[in-house]
């Protein structure tokens, strides 16, 4: 079973059963990490953020229902699917466990196929969840795309890329040109109509100078001069 | 193209700059109108939109262009073209006429080839046509980046989702810089590879990036950033 890339977080207050899950698992590729106390299993999640929990309940000063309830909050459903591995096999147990919202209960001592098949199911089911960002959360953030830079005059240049720049949109450039030119800080923007369609995925815009003294136009034209 | 010649209006208080600019428009193929003052030029435009209007910034001695700039564009958007003109060089003042919504600037002495070339992104005439510059093309091309900006929508632990104006094509590669978010912080810009981008209600595109070659570190990272602003 290959779990590259997936973090599962074991607790249980007892050592010998840490040390036996850490072998079980450990030719999966997941990356596991560990605690032996349900307050150290909960700082352990908001440290580790992992994909899965699996869970002991028996342990002291808090159980692992206190764990679960303090994972719980105030949502109608716990933020990562947890497998309980438990010693009690009461009914009373395994059901307040399931209204918690575990996904599953496991009573030791478990077999590891069974266990394996399980760790599966649950990982299976729960993919990490992503955020939507609400409107106020949502933020502009600026990027950069490699292009290049086929051609200029004194009022701008045509750059190829595979981004297809709405019309009138304020840009930057970066280039070595730009900054022999000493226009690093000079503002540009798209023209008023759409840019070109190239081969597949490469289109061509045209990026203007806006405001283009003689002086910017001169050393354009002294540096351009030799090209076709 | 419509054989009738586009319309322009000038607003400057310099009746020697009005005269000698309305005639280089008038060679380029434009028909224009002068306004000296603000009011007949407002009015003016309640009466009949031009196809693009040019404002100078210093009227009577002030900055007064700059509000007439900032409220013409709040007022009809796209729908009026602004071209600030000014004698004021500094990339500073081209800058805020820019973002007040003046969609270009031309400096004063007005040079007629580079005025051609920025009027043919809006009309073609016969004057602008033969008066415009050409580009001259690089043999082998100049490597550059594009910086603009997109909207984060989503995050999950294998990337972004985001919306923006701009078309990136499947199979793209950006980098996302390392101040854009707390779990790339000491991580450096991220190379990221768009795996899909389609045209979205209100004209937007909507896509995903995912992170190219993410360390165990970094997911870590980005995985309990998601956990605290879930």
């Amino acid at each position: 079973m290959n779990l590259q890339g997936k973090e599962i977080l074991i607790i249980d207050d007892n050592p010998d059963l840490l040390f036996i899950m850490r072998s079980i698992l450990a030719n999966t590729g997941a990356t596991i990490s560990e605690a032996l106390s349900a307050s150290e299993g909960f700082q352990r999640y908001q440290e580790r953020a992992p994909h899965l929990i699996i869970c002991d309940l028996g342990m002291k000063p808090h159980s692992g229902f206190d764990f679960l309830r303090l994972l719980r909050g105030q949502a109608n459903k716990l933020p990562v699917p947890v497998l309980v591995l438990s010693g009690d096999n009461s009914k009373t147990s395994v059901v307040q466990a399931f209204s918690l919202g575990i996904s599953d209960y496991l009573i030791k001592p478990v077999e590891t196929p069974m266990l394996l098949r399980k760790i599966r199911k649950s990982l299976k089911n729960n993919e990490f969840s992503s955020v939507q960002l609400s409107p106020d959360k949502q933020k502009n953030i600026a990027i950069e795309v490699p292009a290049t830079i086929v051609a200029a005059s004194e009022a701008g240049f045509r750059v190829n890329s595979t981004i297809r720049i709405a019309p009138n949109t304020k840009v930057k450039l970066k280039s070595e040109l730009i900054t022999t030119l000493q226009l690093g800080d000079h503002p540009v923007r798209t023209g008023p109509g759409a840019a070109l369609s190239l081969e597949k995925g490469f289109y061509q815009n045209e990026i203007r100078l806006v405001g283009v003294s003689e002086e910017i136009a001169s050393r354009i034209r002294k540096c351009i001069r030799f090209w076709k | 193209m419509n054989s009738e010649k586009p319309l322009v209006y000038i607003l400057d208080d310099d009746p020697d700059f009005l005269a000698i600019f309305q005639l280089m428009l008038a060679k380029l193929g434009f028909e224009t109108k002068t306004f000296m003052k603000e009011p007949e030029f407002i009015e003016g435009i309640k009466k009949q939109k031009p196809g693009l209007c040019f404002i100078d910034i210093n009227l009577h001695g002030f900055a007064s262009g700059y509000p007439l700039v900032q409220s013409l564009h709040k007022k009809y958007g796209k729908e009026l073209t602004l071209f600030v003109v000014s004698a004021q060089s500094g990339s500073v003042a081209i800058s805020h006429a820019v973002e007040l919504g003046a969609t270009d600037y031309i400096l004063k002495p007005v040079d007629s080839t580079i005025l051609a070339s920025k009027l043919q992104k809006f009309f073609i005439t016969e004057g602008t046509r033969e008066e415009s510059l050409s580009f001259l093309e690089h043999p082998q091309g100049i490597e550059a980046r594009l910086i603009l900006d997109l909207k984060v929508v989503e995050v999950d632990e294998l990337g972004i989702g985001f919306e923006s104006d701009h078309l990136l094509s499947k199979g793209s590669v950006f980098y996302l810089k390392e101040d854009s978010f707390e779990f790339l912080k000491g991580a450096g810009d991220q190379l990221m590879s768009v795996s899909s981008n389609e045209a979205a209600p209100g004209n937007v595109f909507r896509g995903y990036a995912e992170f190219g070659s993410a360390s165990e570190e970094l997911l870590l990272k980005v995985r309990t950033w998601i956990q605290n602003n879930r």
